[in-house]
């Protein structure tokens, strides 16, 4: 697989009530997993919203390679970038088949129906994400972590080179986040570049190769994991003493808040 | 389903104010029925053909608003189309206008309410999806309010009579001639939501997920409500306002074949042809006049909701 980039150059976000982003400048490329962490409301949603398309009036560029996200057509972008969203409170009946299904959507017209290879993807996709006994079952009736599963199996579905994560592990229990995060590390092995945002550091000291602060003042910095996650850094961050302890058993560090 | 619709179709034929055997329809349809038989069993056809494309087409264009807008209550009546459009018809009706212009009058005022909805929708900045049915009320209420004054205002002798068989339905006028000019119409909407049904289940997604996927979501959400508006207002142009029929079917359907609008809406429109051709049957041949079909759609239509409500079926609220 060819190297492919995402970057960006004073990439700011201003509108109506959404919260803004300020001149952030990140780059991942290919099998890369790039971690942006921030507080709650400071325009991690938005950021990723910039990032996959679904805002376009955002100041300076968003570079996929060389070309700029905006002049890319939607139907070309779906097939290079996938997101998945922080929702997992999907309202449908469909199936776990028939909702990944829909990850296929812009590979054909509208007067089109799904064929043969885009089945075989989906039955791939689902044993890849671990739901094989799920196949069937109505959406309705899985729990949070299955769902966020799906949502993960859509994106995969559309085969994109780039998959943007907004929060994916927020809704779920220790056993579903773990789930999601050794997906995200098998994926980046894949050659496929992910930008993840999420709360928990941790995370970011599992599957990060670089880290991205959204900080309070607005400005964005980004480096290695070890560079850029101190307790110093995160305390500012998150406004409140963050400690880390090195784990022997984990061989890496772990991140706790104080209560003070 | 299709076999159950063909029989439904062969009895409906054998039943009305002159009830015919088995052999004389089977006659009929193989070419060699004597003149009388003929003569009744043309006008029956007719009917009949009009009965199952609509029937078709208002369950079609009700599964299509139920997953356009991702909401079980979201019907031709409840978004206000179907009072849109004959408030369209009874103005065209005022005016002495001919067929075609009730018809495109039907059409444009059915779109105009929709529109008015999704813009009051809009303004409401509701999460879930009660702000449309919310909508829908507000719309149709005003459009009742419309039609009202026009009936206030309508020749009691003629205009008024054919105002209120709009607004409760009947196939009882239904000729040859508004056939020909109407069914095309709704051929060719139920021909375009049954291509494009795969995309409709795309288009249950929220908005900012279907733009991720590749879709314009706008567009394709506004081509469907188009042709599902299209739809209705020929049916409406057709035989009036017939409620139920557009909210229950779909509902019937995915029962059946589940949620995949690929298996869905193709069964929508063979149970709402066949649930039709039922309720008219009875509404010309259980009294001496036509009754009008709204009232046997919806003493159908009731318990059938109230059991699918029973049964837990998720409808979206």
């Amino acid at each position: 697989m060819s190297v492919f980039s995402l970057t960006t150059n004073n990439l700011s976000f201003a509108y109506k009530d959404l919260n803004t982003i300020d001149h952030v400048n990140l780059q991942v490329k290919s099998g890369e997993v790039l971690v942006i962490l921030g507080p709650n409301g400071i325009g991690k949603s938005t950021l990723i919203n910039c990032l996959s398309g679904v805002f376009s009036k955002y100041q300076g560029s968003i570079k996929l390679d060389n070309e700029e996200l905006k002049q890319i057509g939607s139907k070309e972008l779906s097939h290079k970038l996938a997101l998945v969203s922080q929702r997992v409170n999907i309202n449908t009946n469909l199936s776990l088949f028939d909702y990944l299904l829909l990850g296929r959507s812009a590979f054909h017209s509208i007067f089109s129906q799904p064929n043969k290879d885009d089945e075989k993807l989906v039955d791939q996709v689902i044993s890849r994400i671990g739901l094989e006994n799920l196949k069937s079952t109505s959406l309705q009736n899985m729990s949070g972590g299955q769902k966020q599963l799906a949502n993960i199996g859509r994106a995969l579905v559309q085969e994109p080179k780039i998959l943007i994560m907004d929060e994916p592990t927020s809704a779920l229990d220790y056993k579903n986040q773990v789930n999601v995060l050794k997906l995200v590390k098998t994926f980046s092995n894949q050659g496929i570049a992910i930008v993840m945002s999420t709360h928990d550091p941790n995370q970011a000291t599992m599957v990060a190769d670089s880290v991205g602060l959204l900080v309070n003042n607005k400005t964005y910095r980004q480096g290695s994991t070890e560079e850029i996650l101190s307790d110093k850094s995160l305390s500012e961050l998150y406004q409140t003493p963050i400690i880390s302890t090195f784990n022997e058993d984990l061989q890496r560090n772990v991140f706790g808040i104080e209560m003070g | 389903m299709f076999i159950l619709l063909i029989i439904l179709i062969f009895c409906s034929m054998m039943i009305g104010r002159y009830n015919l055997s088995m052999t004389e329809v089977s006659k009929f349809f193989l070419g060699n029925a004597d003149s009388a038989t003929r003569l009744i069993l043309n006008l029956r056809f007719i009917r009949i053909v009009a009965v199952i494309l609509v029937g078709a087409g208002l369950s079609m264009a009700g599964a299509t608003f139920q997953s356009v807008f991702n909401n079980g209550l979201a019907s031709p009546n409840i978004l206000g189309v179907s009072t849109g459009a004959s408030v369209g018809a009874a103005i065209a009706i005022l005016n002495n206008a001919p067929i075609y212009i009730i018809e495109l009058a039907a059409f444009v005022m059915g779109v105009v309410t929709v529109v008015l909805t999704l813009v009051i929708d809009n303004f409401l900045h509701s999460k879930s999806s009660i702000g449309l049915i919310l909508s829908g009320i507000i719309m149709s209420g005003l459009m009742q309010s419309i039609l009202g004054s026009v009936k206030y205002v309508a020749d009691p002798e003629d205009q008024l009579q054919s105002i209120v068989y709009w607004e409760m339905g009947s196939f009882m006028k239904v000729d040859k001639q508004a056939l020909y000019s109407v069914g095309p119409v709704i051929v060719v909407g139920i021909i375009f939501l049954l291509v494009t049904r795969w995309r409709l289940n795309t288009l249950t997604l929220d908005l900012a997920t279907v733009k991720t996927i590749g879709i314009n979501p706008k567009l394709n959400r506004n081509v469907m409500i188009a042709f599902a508006t299209l739809l209705t207002a020929a049916a409406v142009c057709l035989c009036g306002v017939i409620g139920w029929i557009g909210l229950i079917v779909p509902h019937i359907s995915r029962q059946i074949v589940g949620d995949d609008n690929r298996y869905a809406l193709p069964m929508s429109a063979v149970v709402g042809a066949a649930l039709l051709v039922i309720a008219d049957t009875i509404a010309r041949s259980i009294s001496v006049n036509d009754i009008p079909l709204s009232i046997v759609t919806g003493f159908i239509g009731v318990p059938i909701f109230i059991f699918i409500l029973i049964k837990g079926r998720n409808v979206g609220v």
